[in-house]
């Protein structure tokens, strides 16, 4: 679970990330602990004002803010690809079960990939977009894949 | 408490207050020390969440690190914060078994 370290926003990595890494290295990877680390990354990006009070804490999240906008972009446009893609993919696999009569399976796909999707909206607050803006995106993914679930299922 | 700690996290954050009433400890010590005590296995996203609220707030304090651990320790303030809130917790408690009916 190493890698979804890289999850959190970097002004939070700079201040924990080598002390949680020593943690996490003591745990048994499981299903459980791969859900807290991500909803812990989920947090820390709502939340970025419990990462730094201190003036030198301070700066350091103004040049770590100056990095991610340099690349902000980039990681925005492949925040919203991936989410659309994803919805699309969840859609039309919905689509296509429910011709099949797989309705069970429709129903699953598309319960699995709302988490898949939240998981794909972090590169978006990774971008340190405004939270209105990245909660409102989430927002459209939800509501492509709730759409879908009505429409094949209703 | 309440306005210290926002509710989503005043368990976590009080257990990690308690488990540093006695002394310094770093992440893996808090979790081990609360398990034994509580049962409550806290994961380590959610306690650097509630770590980062209590640092920010000024109840916990980090220590110089140690090789690649942390440890933190209460602080004044953060002390008082978990005193008050036990004592609430202790006459809550005290009123709740006075009011049940022996069985």
């Amino acid at each position: 679970v190493r890698w979804l370290v890289r999850l959190y926003p970097r002004a939070w990595r700079l201040r924990y990330e080598e002390e949680f890494l020593e943690l996490l290295q003591a745990q048994a990877p499981s299903l459980r602990l791969w859900f807290d680390v991500v909803a812990g990354a989920m947090d820390a990006h709502l939340y970025p004002q419990a990462t730094f009070q201190t003036d030198t804490e301070k700066k350091m999240k103004s040049i770590a803010c100056g990095e991610e906008k340099s690349v902000s972009l980039g990681r925005s446009v492949a925040g919203a690809l991936s989410i659309v893609g994803l919805s699309l993919v969840a859609v039309l696999a919905s689509v296509l079960l429910t011709s099949q009569g797989y309705r069970d399976a429709s129903e699953l796909t598309l319960l699995l990939s709302f988490p898949l999707s939240t998981t794909l909206t972090m590169p978006l607050y990774t971008a340190e977009l405004r939270w209105p803006v990245a909660l409102g995106l989430s927002v459209v993914v939800t509501a492509l894949i709730v759409g879908g679930w009505a429409v094949n299922l209703g | 408490m309440g306005e210290e700690l926002p509710e989503r996290f005043a368990e976590p954050a009080l257990l990690i207050l308690v488990s540093l009433a006695d002394g310094p400890k770093h992440g893996w010590a808090m979790m081990e020390d609360i398990e034994a005590h509580t049962g409550v296995r806290l994961g380590p996203g959610t306690l650097y969440a509630a770590l980062a609220r209590l640092e920010s707030r000024g109840l916990v304090a980090a220590l110089p690190a140690q090789v690649r651990r942390r440890p933190y320790e209460l602080t004044a303030e953060g002390a008082r914060v978990l005193r008050e809130r036990l004592d609430a917790m202790a006459r809550l408690s005290a009123l709740g078994l006075g009011r049940l009916v022996p069985t």
